[in-house]
Formats: C-alpha cells, structure tokens, sequence
C-alpha cells in the first residue's frame, strides 16, 4: 500500500504555503522564506530526476591533484562538466543558459 | 527600532562616560558571523551614527582576519585617506560584547542590485569601474611595511595553497574543484610585486551614494599579494550579477577598470594574471561556499541560507568548468 500524501505532494504543500506566507512576512523573514522555497523546489527537482550513481570522487580527485590526470585532461574536464550541469539542472535550471548566482 | 542591547550601552558608558546614550537602534538582519547594530552616540547636546560590529562565530579554520586585526587595518587605511569607515574603538577585555569593532556609519547603497540598475545612482553608475580602478591602485600603491602584520596570513605566503588547505578541511573530495586548483598550479603567473590586498573588493562591498563611492567595506580577507588578485576578483564571473559581459563587476568592460588603474597607479595591467586570478576567484568561491555548508552540517551553525550555499556549490563549479573549457570568458 502506498502512503499519501507522497513526499512530491507534500514538499508542494508545504513549498505553496511558504510562498503564500513570504508577502506578509518582515524583511529578514521574507528573505529566509525565500531561501526556504529555493531549498524545497531544489528537493523537488532531486526527487523527480533518476536517480544517478553516487561516484566515489576520492580516486579522482587524488589523480588530479598528482597530475596523474594531466594527459587526458580535456576528457577529464568534459565529463565533470557534464556531471556539473547535471547538478545544476538539480539546483538552478535557468544558470545552464549563462544566468547569475 | 529596537532596544539598545546592555552590553553595548556598557561598552559606550565606559568610553564615553555615565552620561553616553544609545538612540536609535537599528539591526540590520543579514549578519552572517557579524551581528552588526547601527546606532546615535548620545553625549549631551552631540548625537553621531555609528556602527558596531561583533564577530559571533568563528570557526577554527576561518579564513577571515580577527576584529582587531580588521580594526588594526581600517585605521591604517583611513589614516592613509582612503574611503573606509573611520575607525573609532575596538571592544576588549572588560566589554561584555563579543569581540569587535565600531566605526563610523557612512550613508550610501550596497545591494548589488540596486547599484547596478536603481536610477537614483544612473549619473554616478558609469564612472564606478574607472573608480574601482582608482581606489585599488591608491590602496595597492600604500607602504606595506604598515601592513606588515598580515605577512603571516596563509593568503599571504601562498594564496592558492591557502585555498586548498581550507578546501580540505571542509571535506575535499570535488573533481570539479580539484581540476581548478591543478589548473592553478600548473599556469602560475609571473610573480607580481606584494602589495596589500583588499581580497573581496567586489560590488556589494563598496558602498555607492549619488555623488560616487562612499566606502570601501569588509576588510576581513587582507593579505599581501598580487595586485591582479584584487583586480580579479572584482572581474569574478559569479561578482558580475545578472551582466556576465561586463567583466568589470558587472558595471562595464574591463577597458575603464584597467585604464584607470594604469592611470593612478603607473603600473601596466597584466591582463592574462588578471585572468588567472578570476579563475582563482571561482575557485576561491566554491570553497567559501563549501565552507558555509560545512558549518551547517557540523552543526555549529545551522541555517537555510547555508544549506542553500552547499547546492549552490555545483552552480560555480559548473561557472569553472566553462572558464576552463574556454567556452566563458
């Protein structure tokens, strides 16, 4: 038997809420409803996306910081790239086409 | 308006008597590690607006100078003549007050939003890189034997090793940010001649009034070091907001930035350290953010606004990655 509401429906609950209380809040609080809203449609986007392999970095990271990495070092920046936009496509979409922190 | 808290009225009877009263009070709310309070010093008939600032996290590795190394700083830099807000005490001992500084309240604009874009500043807006360009030539032209205190600074002896010792300690194990810190290992510029650096001399940190720059704020990254790291970090891709083609902070091309800087200072910009040091800032901004992330989950200093920082580290990883692919300039 699945429980619902499921975690999407409730993460939009609680992320509409925050929205509609945001307006009416003073300064500081508006900012932080914000940054929670910022933080649930992060969430969102996580829980709908497939879930990818978590990568064990520990390796590559200590082959580039060696040099060992020096002689395919195009490869090794394309596919870090690629693995970035994925996140990015996770916690902000809209930087992909160049946009601001 | 809110209550003066006790511990600075106390700090202010004991410098300026039973009579000193606090008015006005005003808390900015975005305070970081700083909790700073905006007040009038009440002494008989004279009232004068200034600012208190106490450090109220520090964490072992923080790469931020101490308060009265800051206070230490501010004074010699105002003493020198460069816009920054006077100096008037640091706290000590006997003040119940975290440790911190006040200086003087300066009128003028911060958000980087409002100074790129409100028409209140539309006259001044395009003279500020050229100004920008100014003010860290004046700063980078001061006799650094005065500043010799920051010597020992790790931004000062090695600034990108600092980097990766900080990035370390805050857990490591990024590729993206491994591949930036070899890059920088592997194209060192030529050495530059030391001078003292601002280190976040960014738009958000000078403050603007219509009639030019007022201030030139957050004083906690100093260090001796590369001109064209100063110069950098103002052109850092993340530092020019919503215009990533004005590399000068968002404000205009680099051409008025550097020009003036050649101008005031008589030293010719180099253009590709320049270059290298906004890589550096990239860099240097994914692990400040890794560092405001770690603070969270460690539990020291727990926040939505943190939280935020730890996702946000992918967004200029992604920003380097381009650089580095040469597809961003």
């Amino acid at each position: 038997m699945k429980e619902l509401p499921d975690i999407a429906d409730m993460l939009a609950e609680v992320r509409a809420f925050l929205a509609r209380l945001g307006p009416d809040l003073d300064k500081g609080a508006k900012f932080e409803a914000q940054v929670a809203v910022y933080l649930l449609d992060i969430a969102q986007r996580e829980l709908a996306a497939p879930s990818a392999a978590q990568a064990d970095t520990a390796q590559l990271c200590g082959d580039i910081r060696a040099g060992r990495r020096d002689g395919q070092w195009d490869e090794t920046l394309d596919a870090e790239l690629d693995a970035a936009a994925a996140r990015v496509r996770i916690v902000r979409p809209d930087h992909l086409k160049g946009a601001q922190l | 308006m809110s209550a003066a808290p006790d511990n600075l009225a106390a700090a202010l009877r004991r410098r300026y008597g039973a009579g000193a009263r606090v008015e006005n009070v005003a808390i900015p709310t975005l305070g970081g590690s700083n909790r700073t309070i905006v007040f009038d010093l009440v002494e008989g008939a004279s009232r004068r607006r200034l600012v208190s600032r106490e450090e109220t996290y520090r964490a072992a590795n923080s790469p931020f100078l101490s308060p009265p190394d800051q206070f230490r700083l501010m004074r010699f830099v105002f003493a020198q003549g460069f816009p920054v807000p006077e100096p008037v005490f640091e706290y000590d001992a006997g003040d119940a007050t975290a440790p911190g500084y006040v200086c003087a309240y300066v009128e003028g604009e911060t958000m980087p939003k409002a100074i790129l874009h409100a028409p209140a500043l539309a006259q001044v807006r395009p003279t500020l890189a050229a100004r920008c360009g100014e003010l860290l030539a004046m700063l980078h032209g001061m006799p650094r034997a005065e500043a010799a205190f920051l010597d020992g600074r790790p931004d000062s002896v090695d600034a990108v090793a600092a980097q990766r010792e900080r990035y370390d300690s805050y857990g490591g194990g990024r590729p993206a940010i491994e591949l930036g810190l070899r890059w920088l290992a592997r194209n060192k510029p030529q050495a530059a001649p030391p001078v003292l650096v601002h280190g976040d001399f960014r738009v958000g940190n000078i403050m603007v009034a219509p009639q030019g720059v007022t201030a030139v704020l957050d004083w906690e990254c100093a260090h001796i070091g590369s001109a064209w790291e100063d110069l950098g970090w103002l052109c850092t891709r993340a530092w020019r907001f919503d215009r990533p083609d004005l590399t000068a902070g968002g404000l205009d091309t680099a051409a008025p930035l550097f020009a003036a800087y050649e101008r005031v200072s008589g030293t010719r910009v180099d253009e590709e350290a320049v270059r290298y040091w906004t890589v550096f800032g990239l860099v240097r901004w994914a692990i400040l953010n890794l560092m405001q992330v770690s603070g969270h989950l460690s539990g020291e200093r727990r926040g939505l606004v943190f939280a935020a920082c730890g996702r946000n580290v992918s967004l200029i990883e992604y920003d380097l990655l381009m650089t580095l692919k040469g597809r961003y300039a």
